[in-house]
């Protein structure tokens, strides 16, 4: 009975074609039903941070494409990462002033300890506003000891008279609020000034402009701009960038980050969801995107990805495996340095951090997917993540992610 | 054809040390064999793609399926969304991020 009303739901969502507005799978749930999700991730960096994250997600369906949801995320992050320092000729071991014990590796990227943890709430309200015109309001909040963001965002779908393609536009408000651990430092002051003072804040806004669309009866396509700025402080208070020897080695002088307090970005995004229909490969799924992203630190990416979704067996239990791939490279921020000369006066900007170089990300992933109960689908997946800096002797990053899933409808 | 590898070149860097880039390389061999097996039968597979049909409602079924939907695995992309946000410069996509420092 169960399995012949879910069968009736999912004709008639089949029917509305209410999901090619680009709406959740999820949310082909109806009135008065809650969806639970619920995901667990571990992710490890070799010799670096670790992160656990606990993810719980409610929706609760008000009405006919209305619905209300709340998200929950927590984050445990504890480790070291690269503090921007060059790499040390020889290996040096010192003292912090909280009394522990400091080595850095001859030739590898000096790390600096650190631990937080993260709490982000979500609130999205989904209400359509008319018959083809839909809108999701959303407000977002999270806190860590040392950062505190809110923002507040509106997105529309619009289907146009056939609903062969819906058109997508939103923008999005965020206030960040810094208070890093022993004040903030004066950029470009040297790490032995103390001065510090206790807080400093950014603003950001965010517009989109895209489509989806039904490209054939296979295949689903998406093509998205997306643009923004960011106005306030926007270095990371713990990245110091080293003054070098003529023979490239560090002088034991340093200072803290210097980035511009503005910036302006845009990026294109395409991408294809397509089932095979060739009889040996029926079913499969391709999900092909692309990205391109430039901003006004004179950074430009591209973003390759796919994923390969082929199900074991066209059964109840809905068992699927899915490959996933991603190609990335971006070029360095025009102040990106890996060090700068001793002699040299200072440069009106300047960071050695490692994600503003010249740099590649390799991801390699595997999922596999399945029913453990009648409305329950799980998933766990793992991956693989490799990065590589084409600017200064920077360590490569390698990393593990795994994170189990759950969904629930009832 | 020679523009299409200059731009995949752009993703191999020069200089892959160590067992884990050995391991990633090897991997890589192992993607693109996948890719070109996948390309004798993916000719067709890309003409189907690229081919702008006019669907009427009747006929979407297929795209209708929860495993066609842009946001499939939905917890899955933003945990992906985050990592990525973090260690890397870019932003932006196919939709809004969530807030957060992704310092560190």
């Amino acid at each position: 009975m169960q399995l012949k009303k879910r069968q009736i739901r999912q004709a008639l969502a089949t029917a509305t074609c209410s999901l090619l507005a680009g709406v959740a799978a999820e949310s082909q749930a109806k009135d008065g039903e809650w969806e639970v999700k619920a995901s667990t991730l571990f992710y490890k960096e070799i010799d670096r941070i670790n992160v656990y994250e606990e993810t719980l997600s409610l929706k609760k369906e008000l009405a006919q494409d209305e619905s209300i949801s709340l998200k929950r995320t927590h984050d445990i992050m504890t480790g070291a990462s690269p503090t921007g320092a060059a790499a040390p000729t020889a290996t040096q071991t010192f003292t912090t002033p909280s009394g522990s014990d400091v080595t850095n590796t001859a030739g590898e990227s000096p790390l600096g300890r650190f631990q937080d943890i993260r709490t982000a709430y979500n609130v999205t309200w989904d209400k359509p506003m008319s018959r083809l015109l839909k809108a999701s309001w959303a407000a977002n909040f999270s806190y860590e000891y040392d950062y505190t963001s809110g923002g507040l965002s509106a997105y529309f779908s619009k289907d146009t008279e056939k609903r062969r393609v819906t058109w997508n536009f939103g923008a999005s408000a965020n206030y960040d609020r810094i208070r890093p651990n022993g004040g903030v430092p004066t950029g470009l002051a040297a790490t032995t000034d103390t001065a510090r003072y206790p807080s400093d804040q950014k603003f950001m806004m965010d517009w989109l402009l895209g489509f989806s669309s039904v490209i054939n009866r296979n295949t689903l396509g998406s093509m998205t701009y997306m643009g923004g700025f960011s106005a306030g402080y926007m270095n990371d208070p713990y990245k110091v960038i080293s003054r070098l020897n003529v023979d490239g080695s560090p002088s034991g002088s340093e200072q803290f980050e210097k980035r511009p307090d503005e910036r302006n970005y845009n990026s294109l995004h395409w991408r294809a969801v397509h089932q095979r229909k060739e009889s040996q490969y029926a079913g499969d799924v391709v999900d092909l995107s692309y990205r391109f992203y430039w901003d006004d630190w004179e950074m430009d990416s591209h973003t390759l990805e796919g994923r390969y979704r082929h199900d074991v067996k066209n059964g109840s239990d809905g068992e699927y495996w899915q490959g996933h791939a991603r190609l990335y490279r971006q070029s360095a921020a025009s102040f990106y340095h890996y060090g700068l000369p001793v002699l040299s006066p200072d440069p009106g900007f300047a960071s050695a951090d490692y994600r503003l170089a010249t740099a590649v990300t390799s991801t390699l992933g595997l999922l596999y997917g399945r029913k453990i109960f009648k409305d329950i689908d799980m998933t766990v997946r793992g991956e693989y993540l490799r990065q590589w800096y084409m600017s200064g002797d920077i360590t490569p990053l390698n990393a593990i992610a795994v994170q189990g899933s759950l969904y629930y409808r009832f | 054809m020679i523009k299409i590898a200059e731009f995949l070149a752009l993703f191999f860097p020069h200089e892959d040390k160590g067992v884990a880039g050995f391991l990633m390389s090897f991997a890589y061999r192992i993607l693109f064999c996948l890719l070109l097996l996948l390309t004798q039968s993916g000719c067709a597979m890309f003409k189907d793609i690229a081919d702008v049909q006019d669907i009427k409602a009747w006929e979407r079924d297929i795209v209708a399926q929860d495993k066609m939907q842009l946001d499939a695995n939905s917890l899955d992309r933003m945990a992906d969304d985050k990592i990525y946000f973090s260690r890397e410069a870019s932003r932006g996509g196919g939709s809004f991020g969530g807030g957060g420092c992704g310092c560190n």
